[in-house]
């Protein structure tokens, strides 16, 4: 029999599948952990990315400098700034991948969490409407 | 004159809710047309993309396509122009864009609206109403995409003038444009005051719209709106190359009441309107079809004349007994 309350729920639970659900959904596979350390990886291979582009413009800018004075660059110095800068960069943004991921990760839950309360409810409305079946 | 603004704004709400879906297809339509024909009037190198039938056209697919999709489309727009004054900028301006995605964007994707919102509103003289939106809508994070577009539209302004003197026909020529463009948008003072004065803007704005009093959101406009007019009326008393007093004034005054209308008609930005959804059980296909309640009923214009009339004895009627004590304080 077609019911007021249960339409209302399940279009709820459709509109949200249809839209953040799914994203939600996908999120909530992983464990907290492994989701956050997952994301963390890929933004440090960005930001690895991101890098060697600035390295790529500032040695574009002082190209003519890199070429007159090739031979007398302080190659050890500049490695060990460039690296020194590439490290510190790394532990800033592993830093904000665990806090956005962390937070990401615990918004996904809280609406996957209420979905599932949804369907437990939906559930236990079908197995009473269903005449002879117990629950459990 | 408030019941005015009301009602028009519950009008406006009624619109959007029962045309949602194709009034946003055509917001998005006009701004990707604006966007696209700005970056074309400022820069305008490329002469085949600087034509209206492919202006209309990419505004037509933006409009049918995802966010993401118009972005990529304005992003485009600039690349391809630079790529006409020097493949290598072009080259120096992608590079930018994908340093600004892995280091910002990824983590915050809805900030590409002000990050894009800035160098377009500063080429239409508006720029001051991003810090104040960003202030009411966003918070303090938005700061970071006010930096970022203010950055973005000296880095063209540069580019625009230092085309102006070079033609960029050799590998040279190219690398002594860029560091053109570097060396001037390094000693741009102005740009760092403007990025100070939007950062002060934004937190300002965000403050006082945060405290529990009535109207916050009001008053922080028009108390980050005065910040704003002063800070940069200073600025540009000490700085050169900074924005006349009248375009100050002009753009701080379009910004406020851009903020102001924006503020008044306050949506949530994932609203969608009337929703169409289909789902099943073991029983039936439902195909539901869920339009919003209105918050307050459509305006119920009533109209009350009052005409004088000679009292009848029966001062029940309190629009009688008005008129007998007038025609009582008249005798004395």
């Amino acid at each position: 029999m077609l019911s007021k309350k249960k339409i209302k729920i399940m279009f709820c639970m459709a509109d949200y599948e249809r839209g953040k659900g799914r994203q939600d959904l996908n999120i909530i596979k992983f464990y907290k952990n492994d989701y956050i350390r997952l994301n963390m990886i890929r933004s440090l291979i960005c930001v690895t990315f991101a890098y060697i582009l600035i390295i790529a413009l500032v040695a574009m800018y002082n190209i003519d400098y890199i070429v007159k004075s090739t031979f007398d660059l302080p190659y050890k110095s500049i490695v060990m700034w460039i690296a020194g800068i590439y490290i510190a960069l790394l532990v800033i943004y592993a830093f904000i991948s665990i806090v956005v991921y962390a937070v990401k990760y615990g918004r996904a839950r809280k609406r996957v969490k209420k979905y599932f309360r949804y369907l437990q409810y939906l559930r236990k409305n079908y197995q009473a409407d269903e005449p002879g079946t117990t629950e459990g | 004159m408030i019941l005015k603004l009301l009602d028009f704004k519950e009008s406006v709400k009624q619109l959007y809710e029962k045309y949602g879906l194709y009034v946003k297809m055509v917001i998005k339509l006009i701004t990707a047309f604006i966007v696209f024909s700005i970056i074309n009037t400022e820069m305008g190198y490329n002469k085949t993309i600087n034509n209206l039938v492919i202006v209309a056209g990419l505004s037509i697919i933006s409009a049918l396509t995802p966010d993401a999709v118009f972005i990529i489309f304005a992003m485009f727009f600039t690349v391809a122009n630079a790529y006409s004054i020097s493949p290598v900028l072009a080259f120096v301006i992608v590079a930018v864009y994908m340093v600004i995605y892995f280091m910002y964007i990824r983590f915050a994707p809805k900030q590409v609206y002000a990050v894009m919102a800035v160098p377009v509103l500063y080429a239409l003289n508006i720029p001051y109403a991003v810090p104040l939106i960003c202030g009411i809508f966003m918070g303090p994070v938005s700061i970071i995409s006010n930096v970022i577009g203010i950055l973005l539209y000296f880095m063209f302004r540069e580019i625009i003038n230092a085309a102006m003197v070079s033609d960029g026909s050799s590998v040279s020529n190219t690398v002594n444009f860029f560091n053109i463009v570097v060396d001037n948008v390094k000693s741009n003072t102005y740009m760092v005051a403007s990025m100070i004065i939007f950062a002060a803007v934004i937190l300002v704005t965000y403050i006082i719209r945060r405290q529990k009093i009535k109207h916050a959101a009001n008053i922080a406009i028009l108390i980050a709106s005065m910040i704003n007019v002063v800070s940069f009326l200073v600025v540009s008393a000490f700085v050169k190359d900074a924005d006349t007093t009248f375009s100050i004034l002009t753009g701080s005054i379009a910004g406020m009441v851009i903020a102001y209308i924006a503020s008044f008609f306050r949506m949530s930005l994932d609203y969608s309107g009337t929703k169409h959804i289909q789902f099943e059980d073991d029983e039936y296909y439902y195909y539901v079809k869920a339009v919003p309640k209105l918050s307050v009923s459509a305006p119920d214009k009533q109209i009350k004349t009052i005409h004088a009339q000679s009292p009848t004895g029966n001062t029940a009627n309190i629009s009688e007994a008005f008129n007998v004590d007038y025609n009582m304080s008249k005798k004395d």
